[in-house]
């Protein structure tokens, strides 16, 4: 067992460069996250779909199973945009319960805590308090979105050949810019949230209803009224929107969505009042004014 | 020499509130004691070190860098140990301590280290790998002012350490800060209303009323200067007596009961005092030196401030 002598000895040595210290924060709050049983079973479930459409993947382009199947390529339909959508939307859904899970507490149990003096009176600054919060849930989301969605593209180029891969860039750029598109609100709600409300069973109740109630009162517009606008509401379906515009699949004629652009606009809205939240909430003490 | 605080007019308004004003002083010792009743401003004093609060007028600089410019730069020479309960929970004490030295740049490795030696400098090295949530009253104390010293700040800012602490715990503290002190690896500035907290650790003193600097002094010289102060008690013909130490050049004043207060000028010593009080055949019962304790410069302070704005 290590002695250790009980005098106080001062430091010299060099120091980590200022930059990355943000990322001592996901380095830290990772390992807690992951003790949460449930958030283990809902992080190893999200990573289904990834490998079902792999599977998928390779058994469309291997002749011998199909045989044995009794099945042709043309069964599994072709391969373009609309099969990764299919796969990015259903990916989606489960991302938002990983971070119904572990975005709320985030930043809550520091401002319980009364956490926030300890940070700022070291070298970070509140921008890169809120960054590496960020990259907590960017680091937990990249792996279930964006990567294998990816990998999946890879793989699909290399087993189809023939220039399928030059020809369907767009999808690969679409991937990764429509899970970043996501990842970032998604994240950046939860965020705003969990600096807004104290309670973490309270963050999780509001940010559930900012997704759920918001997108049923956006249907009901939209639906309702015929009033294709009432959608932008719909935070999901805003990023549905955005997701089929970058892969090239068209909007189909009876669902009332605003043009694609909408969907972009609606994004930047909401990421841009999550960060004037977090701006405002993100103090290391707050003024009582009045 | 670099001063380690230094207050040029500073002022600061809060939700339309005139919290600190005028403030100005240059604070040069190795440790400062914050004094002032509830509300003067000390950790509102303290927040605009920090960088917290933007000065609304005048300036401020610690080791000669602007707190409103330079305000990381300060940061990172600074441990700050709030007056609050504050942590981060989830976390064992040496993964709490772990985390906050790598925040303030210390490399992985080394943060553990220090970890590990921190707590066992301030007394938690049994407690290490527990939970900061199961942690005392007293016990969090100590682990506020361990993440406050992890990396080896040059000037460590202590926002009443001793609050809620009960007697042999703030011993405990009290000695901490003073072996922090002396060791002489960091300034310390220390915030209390309690006077023994700063009057046991502290050289010098900074006296706050109402947002404004009531008093500036430094305690060594004032306790210096207090043992030409006397007091004494005198049995027998006062009168001829009082005269002798007159021609001495004391200056005295008399009460009943042959209770006389002097001040001894340079070059005149006690023992001076006594041979004139055995040629007058005079009795000297008692003799001291005055107190002037930090709690009556801490009243005059208050004194003289109410007197000002009255």
């Amino acid at each position: 067992m290590t002695v250790h002598e009980r005098s106080f000895k001062g430091y010299t040595g060099a120091l980590t460069p200022s930059w990355r210290r943000f990322l001592v924060l996901p380095a830290f709050a990772l390992p807690n996250i992951f003790k949460s049983r449930l958030f283990l079973s809902l992080y190893l479930i999200s990573l289904l779909p990834s490998l079902v459409e792999t599977v998928i993947i390779y058994i469309r382009h291997n002749l011998r199973i199909l045989e044995v199947f009794g099945a042709t390529p043309a069964d599994f339909g072709p391969m373009t945009g609309e099969f990764f959508l299919r796969f990015i939307s259903i990916q989606n859904g489960l991302t938002f319960a990983l971070v119904l899970v572990a975005g709320p507490p985030l930043i809550s149990s520091d401002l319980v805590n009364r956490g926030l003096p300890l940070y700022f009176a070291r070298p970070l600054g509140r921008l890169e308090y809120v960054l590496g919060k960020l990259a907590v849930l960017v680091i937990l989301l990249s792996p279930v979105t964006w990567i294998p969605q990816l990998l999946n593209y890879g793989l699909q180029g290399y087993l189809a050949g023939n220039g399928w891969f030059a020809d369907n860039l767009r999808i690969g750029a679409g991937i990764v810019i429509g899970s970043w598109a996501w990842i970032l609100t998604v994240s950046l709600i939860a965020l705003a949230v969990s600096a807004t409300v104290k309670r973490k069973t309270m963050a999780r109740l509001l940010f559930f209803s900012i997704f759920f109630i918001l997108s049923i009162f956006g249907s009901i517009i939209a639906e309702g009224m015929r009033l294709a606008w009432g959608q932008v509401l719909n935070i999901m379906g805003m990023v549905w929107l955005v997701n089929s515009g970058l892969l090239g699949v068209p909007v189909p004629p009876n669902a009332h969505f605003p043009p694609a652009w909408a969907g972009w606009v609606t994004l930047a809205a909401v990421c841009a009042l999550s960060l004037r939240m977090l701006a405002g909430k993100v103090r290391a003490y707050e003024v009582i004014k009045g | 020499m670099t001063a380690v605080v230094e207050l040029k007019d500073l002022g600061l308004k809060l939700a339309r509130r005139q919290i600190l004003s005028d403030l100005k002083v240059s604070i040069t010792g190795r440790s400062i004691g914050l004094l002032g009743p509830n509300g003067a401003g000390k950790t509102t004093l303290i927040r605009v070190l920090l960088g917290f609060f933007k000065p609304s007028s005048g300036s401020a600089k610690v080791f000669g860098e602007d707190v409103t410019s330079s305000s990381r730069a300060i940061r990172g020479m600074i441990g700050y140990m709030p007056e609050v309960d504050a942590f981060v929970p989830g976390l064992s004490a040496v993964r709490f301590l772990r985390f906050m030295g790598e925040l303030s740049g210390l490399p992985p490795k080394t943060a553990l280290e220090r970890a590990h030696e921190t707590l066992f400098y301030v007394g938690l090295g049994e407690a290490r790998y527990r939970n900061l949530e199961t942690f005392s009253l007293g016990m969090r104390q100590r682990i506020k002012l361990a993440q406050a010293i992890i990396h080896s700040p040059r000037l460590l800012i202590m926002d009443e350490p001793t609050n809620g602490l009960d007697p042999p715990a703030r011993v405990k503290m009290i000695r901490l800060i003073q072996e922090i002190r002396d060791s002489g690896e960091m300034h310390l500035i220390l915030s209390s209303h309690l006077l023994r907290d700063v009057e046991e650790c502290c050289e010098e003193v900074m006296v706050l009323n109402q947002g404004r600097l009531a008093a500036f002094c430094n305690l060594a010289e004032e306790r210096q200067a207090n043992t030409r102060f006397l007091n004494m008690e005198v049995l027998g013909d006062r009168g001829a007596f009082s005269e002798a130490v007159t021609g001495l050049g004391c200056q005295w004043a008399g009460s009943g009961n042959g209770r006389i207060k002097l001040v001894l000028p340079e070059g005149v010593e006690i023992r001076d005092l006594y041979r004139l009080a055995d040629e007058h055949r005079v009795q000297i019962r008692r003799l001291d030196h005055r107190r002037d304790s930090l709690q009556d410069i801490f009243l005059k302070a208050l004194e003289n401030g109410t007197n000002d704005r009255a």
